[in-house]
């Protein structure tokens, strides 16, 4: 609570400023004084006044984002009377730190309010700009996430022996420290092995893995360990498929037909090449907003896939005023993808009204969809190799003149608008100098170097939070795809933006963030639970120690084969089907099949992908449709998961399949052959009571019942 | 997922400390969002506690059903006046077409109905009609999408997910939310229909099939031995046991161990659930089970009726399968509404009244709904030549007919009005969001208060509209 004297010397000061007859609305009160206004006063008002007070949402009838309407007043009546100016309310609310409700102005606030009121209310732009500033109810221009990067100095620390070896655990180390918080001692070798394995590749380590590194975990050997792994191509098989999750990929087209995409493969075949090959971040998302124009082969075909990856509704009414409707749904679908993938922002919600929470308006919104209005679906042929092959990519038209759509109407259209970006973002012009007939290469390519600049804040922070949300299970901002109002707010805010600059002197390079991440005392802390520090932060958001996480569906299905000795290595190309379409008249169903065979036997981001296609083990494990992007993965547990993973046919199948691995590895001795079992899948000997119980099952059952059996243990799910 | 609140709504049934647990590793971001909408405010007065929805696929024609239009009759064979030629799917627009079916005022409350319903029709007493529905797709596949999710792409949580969402289950051993597919095949856009969208997998819609595998996963294969199946069964828990003695606290452990257990208990339910034999025989004739038109239609309402006493939250019964075909398999009478019309309400009319009336005579149907909804209505013009009556109608999204019966909701009203020949809503129109709101009410949820976070928007099933009919409310 504010404590103000009503005979403080500035409000005597402003009471005799406080002159008479202001009630006219159209006082003019010069340029200064607007410009006074505009800078000083709005912002105040906006940040502190208008989430409650402006035009739509105006409560108790007061709209104060007007000068007419601040003198009319709200439902109870008129609010201010300059002749009585310390009995008007408006003064009376704000004074008694009634308005705003719980954060009452500052008392610096309060004199600027003051000087205002006593002023006779100048003002400038008419209404207030709602993006002028942040207030509860919106985020403003001065949003954190808009903000240009800033190069944060490296915080000091108590423990100085636990973060001196990488800079990033000097961040965690300060925030644990501020919280009364200990870090975790180091995961034992076996554990970080399996981790770091699941983590980079998504597979389980081989047990000799395990031993070697057990025998001699010193940093260099873990050094070596990681950028093994990241050089597998099994790297870009395990990160594509979270890419994947965030591109939205399927390989139909949803809605009523659902016609297969049998060329979409080249897409995600990109995407796996392009992080194996390190790509750097910028050039990797500008191939895929514009790898048709960039490179017009088949690699820039093939990225440009990403624009087109999404649902598409086929089967359009007849009339024009349906097929003009669809056409914007697509293009909302678009904007919401690029603008949530690349910038962490929901531009998409910006088509009807501003946006409600971000400083986004449909302007800027129908200027997005300028730069891409020649986007549309298709497949293209190439030759390549001599042999013509097809890629299902954007197919780019003439673009037409945009007209903004008023209220998102197709039959309201109103000014013509340019390709342009979001301007509050900082760093980066939303002016793309563009005239609004501008050829539809020219509109995209702009775009693409708006979108994916290395002075772009939002670009860089977005995909730095994606790459530590699936290295950790939570990002340092919990929404991966939203860093604007709606979304969380960073837990560890100079990491994020000194994260980002490291990247970007990296040249982009997603393998040095991983590399930065998976060689930091926080990545390499045991997961045990601590109750002294489980009391302080239940959800681990200052990382004391690392979460435990279950599996993927994918990543399990993909464990399952290689525990058995039966993955097909086979990389690239169309995907291997488990689902039957079936075709009736102008729609299609795929249903799901269980065939057996190695073809069959890929990693699952080579399963053929359509949309709608139901396959009970992976649903249970919380596989998306990918209907929509999926940025973060629901985890869930539920008996219908549990009754999947015992008796799927693929797990039965493959449980008999690991135990003819094991007898043939292990030989005769059942239990070596439980031993085994158990170091293959849980990268751990038995305990007693297990071998004991193991030992008499396959005596009695064969060994594929224990082996099904662990397919089923938590342990085999959950990383940790 | 804060734990008070959950509790609060979970009184019944299932232990509730499991299911928390369950719950608890839900890690939906949400605890400042998605779930803190769930308080005692949210649900003051919970008239219904569970669902059962008549699907219909394709659009029903209203004009021949429930929508009593003495002028089209009137009207037959001229043109319909418009300003602007009217939207349809195929934009072939004949002149208008009188109803196939002659209306009767029914029982007492006088409701016209059809004889294309006769046993439905005798129901009239109990069945609130909304005669002024407007949807904005004239597209099967959106418009189906529309009516479950709210929505008109793929990727949304449909009202059974929801409900599932904001109420949980009452049944420790059945899915919440239970779909029960036609025979003649499933519905256009298939398993997006009952999608859990961006809500947890546990509220996805399970399709209970008839036959061994109900739910797939249920039973291991023959080639697993009952006594090797329990063996495994045992290891499972010996391992995961072994890991809770150093992890006690570890409530992700805690939630596993609980899947498998209950996980046993589904293995004996759905086969008990789906054992009909045990209904005796006035009960299966009133649903017409034994009569080859209306036994598909019969076994699942009277699955649906055995669902719901177990606890079950929500059941979908689709009628109609895929969309085309020859003879159509849906409710689609673009060539002749008197031919498709008849094939289809001859396989439901008989089962959903008997439904109706089983509900009522076991005091069921004072706290459970029936909804009875239809991807859009159809036009009152023919769809052919615009010189002719054709003995088709096509899309009609602009106005058309549902209804619900059950608690909360006055019975034998019609609400709402369309044109004087049936073509567009004009009096009271309801959206699919205000029938979403409306439906939420009378489960004693705010559809405003009831949000799921998802990329950068709080999610509702109504999006940013709905308005409860109030009007129709007992």
């Amino acid at each position: 609570m504010l404590a103000i004297s009503h005979n403080s010397v500035w409000l005597i000061f402003a009471m005799a400023v406080a002159n008479h007859a202001l009630q006219s609305a159209t006082v003019v009160f010069g340029a200064e004084a607007e410009e006074h206004f505009d800078r000083v006063v709005a912002p105040l008002l906006a940040r502190r006044c208008l989430g409650c007070h402006s035009q739509e949402t105006a409560k108790g009838g007061l709209d104060l984002s007007r000068r007419e309407s601040v003198l009319r007043g709200g439902d109870s009546g008129q609010i201010y009377m300059p002749a009585h100016l310390t009995e008007s309310r408006l003064w009376q609310r704000v004074v008694n730190g009634e308005m705003p409700p719980e954060q009452p102005l500052e008392e610096n606030e309060l004199m600027l309010f003051r000087k205002w009121l006593a002023a006779g209310l100048p003002w400038g732009s008419d209404p207030i700009n709602p993006f002028l500033a942040t207030n509860a109810q919106r985020a403003g221009y001065n949003w954190w996430s808009l903000q240009p990067l800033r190069d944060p100095k490296l915080p000091d620390v108590e423990q100085v022996a636990w973060s001196n070896s990488n800079d990033l655990d000097r961040f965690i180390l300060r925030k644990l420290e501020s919280q009364g918080l200990q870090p975790s001692p180091p995961a034992d070798p076996p554990t970080l092995v399996r981790r770091v394995y699941f983590d980079l590749i998504g597979l389980p380590p081989d047990p000799q893995v395990t031993e070697q590194f057990t025998t001699n975990p010193s940093p260099a050997a873990w050094q070596a360990l990681v950028d093994q792994l990241l050089n597998s191509p099994a790297y870009g098989e395990r990160w594509g498929r979270h890419w994947l999750d965030v591109a939205r990929f399927g390989e139909s087209d949803g809605f009523e037909e659902n016609q297969a995409r049998p060329h979409a493969w080249p897409y995600r075949d990109w995407v796996i090449q392009a992080l194996n090959d390190d790509l750097p971040y910028d050039t990797f998302a500008k191939m895929q907003i514009a790898g048709d124009l960039i490179d017009p082969g088949w690699d820039g075909m093939a990225a440009a896939g990403f624009m087109v990856a999404g649902i598409h509704n086929t089967l359009l009414g007849a009339s024009d005023t349906m097929q003009r409707q669809g056409r914007q749904d697509e293009l909302e679908e678009l904007i919401g993808t690029l603008s949530q993938t690349f910038l962490g922002l929901t531009a998409n919600c910006a088509r009807c009204h501003d946006h409600k929470f971000d400083p986004i308006s449909t302007r800027e919104y129908y200027q997005l969809v300028a730069a891409v209005a020649g986007v549309t679906h298709g497949t293209r042929e190439l030759a390549e190799n001599e042999s013509p092959s097809t890629l299902f990519t954007v197919v780019a038209q003439a673009a037409p003149a945009v007209q903004i759509h008023v209220r998102g109407s197709v039959n309201d259209l109103g000014d013509i608008v340019p390709a342009g970006g979001i301007a509050a973002i900082q760093d980066v012009s939303a002016n793309f100098g563009l005239a609004t007939d501008a050829p539809e290469a020219t509109r995209r390519l702009k775009l693409a170097d708006w979108i994916a600049s290395p002075q772009n804040p939002l670009f860089l922070r977005t995909i730095v939070n994606r790459i530590w949300h699936h290295h950790f299970g939570n990002g340092l901002v919990k929404t991966p795809n939203d860093l604007g109002f709606n979304g969380g707010v960073p837990s560890h805010p100079d990491l994020l933006d000194w994260l980002s600059i490291q990247f970007r002197n990296d040249g982009l390079r997603m393998k040095s963030l991983h590399r930065r991440i998976v060689t930091s005392n926080t990545y390499q802390q045991a997961s045990a639970l601590r109750p002294e520090a489980l009391q302080l932060d239940t959800d681990n958001d200052w990382l004391w120690r690392y979460s435990p996480r279950r599996i993927e569906a994918e990543v399990l299905r993909d464990s399952i084969l290689q525990i058995s000795g039966a993955l097909n290595p086979q990389r690239g190309g169309p995907g291997f089907m488990d689902v039957e379409k079936t075709p009736l008249n102008c729609c299609n169903y795929y249903i799901p099949i269980d065939p057996v065979g190695e073809q069959f036997n890929r990693r699952t981001i080579y399963r053929f992908s359509p949309r709608g296609a139901s396959n009970a083990l992976l649903d249970t494990f919380d596989c998306p449709d990918s209907a929509t992007a999926a940025p973060r993965r629901n985890v869930t547990t539920t008996p219908l998961q549990a009754l999947s993973l015992m008796n799927n046919a693929f797990v039965i199948r493959m449980a008999k399949q690991f135990s003819e691995r094991v007898i043939r590895e292990s030989g005769e001795n059942v239990g070596t052959q439980v031993r085994y079992a158990w170091m293959l899948a849980l990268g751990r000997l038995p305990s007693a009571s297990e071998e004991k119980l193991a030992i008499a099952g396959t005596r009695q059952h064969g060994l594929n019942a224990v082996c099904r059996a662990i397919f089923n243990a938590n342990a085999f799910v959950i990383i940790d | 997922m804060q734990r008070r609140t959950f509790l609060e709504w979970t009184r019944h049934g299932l232990g509730a400390t499991a299911l928390a647990t369950l719950l608890s590793e839900d890690r939906s971001l949400a605890s400042n969002n998605a779930s803190s909408a769930f308080g005692s405010q949210v649900r003051p007065r919970q008239r219904v506690k569970r669902a059962i929805q008549i699907c219909l696929v394709g659009g029903m024609s209203h004009v021949d059903t429930f929508d009593y239009k003495p002028a089209l009759s009137k009207l037959h064979g001229r043109a319909v006046r418009s300003e602007k030629k009217p939207e349809v799917f195929f934009d072939s627009i004949g002149l208008l077409r009188e109803s196939d079916w002659t209306f009767r005022k029914r029982c007492q409350s006088g409701l016209w109905i059809s004889d294309l319903f006769p046993h439905l029709a005798r129901m009239a007493d109990d069945l609130t009609v909304i005669r002024s529905m407007h949807s904005d797709s004239a597209s099967h596949t959106p418009a189906l999408f529309l009516s479950n999710s709210g929505f008109a792409s793929n990727g949304f949580p449909s009202l059974g997910s929801w409900l599932s969402y904001g109420l949980g289950n009452e049944a420790d051993s059945l899915p919440t939310y239970v779909v029960l597919p036609d025979n003649q095949g499933t519905p256009n856009g298939g398993a997006s229909n009952w999608s859990t969208g961006f809500l947890p997998a546990r509220h996805q819609g399970v399709v209970l099939k008839s036959g061994n595998q109900t739910v797939p996963d249920l039973f291991p294969d023959k080639s697993v031995p009952k006594d090797a199946d329990a063996f495994t069964r045992r290891l499972i828990d010996l391992i995961n046991q072994q890991q809770l003695v150093d992890n006690p606290q570890d409530k992700q452990l805690h939630a596993r161990i609980r899947s498998y257990e209950l996980a046993a208990k589904m293995q004996t339910s759905i086969p008990e659930v789906g054992n009909l034999s045990q209904e005796p025989s006035y009960i299966r004739k009133l649903y017409g089970l034994d009569d080859d038109t209306t036994s598909d239609g019969a076994r699942r309402c009277l699955l649906a009726r055995r669902l719901l006493e177990r606890g079950v939250r929500f059941i979908q019964i689709f009628s109609g399968g895929p969309l085309q075909g020859k003879p159509r398999t849906s409710w689609d009478g673009h060539e002749s509404t008197i031919r498709n019309h008849t094939n289809q309400a001859q396989r439901i009319d008989r089962p959903v009244a008997g439904l109706l009336q089983d509900l009522k005579q076991r005091g069921l149907l004072e706290d459970t709904l029936v909804l009875f909804t239809t991807e859009f209505g159809r036009t009152p013009f023919s769809q052919g030549s615009q010189d002719r009556v054709s003995p088709g109608r096509d899309h009609n999204p602009k106005g058309f007919s549902v209804w619900m019966a059950g608690g909360g909701l006055q019975p034998g009203i019609a609400y709402g009005e369309t044109d004087e020949i049936g073509w567009k809503a004009a009096q009271n129109k309801v959206s699919w969001h205000d029938f979403h709101a409306t439906v939420l009410h009378l489960f004693g949820i705010d559809h405003e208060k009831m949000t799921f976070y998802h990329n950068g928007i709080k999610r509702r099933l109504t999006n940013v509209h709905g308005q409860i009919v109030r009007e129709i409310l007992a």
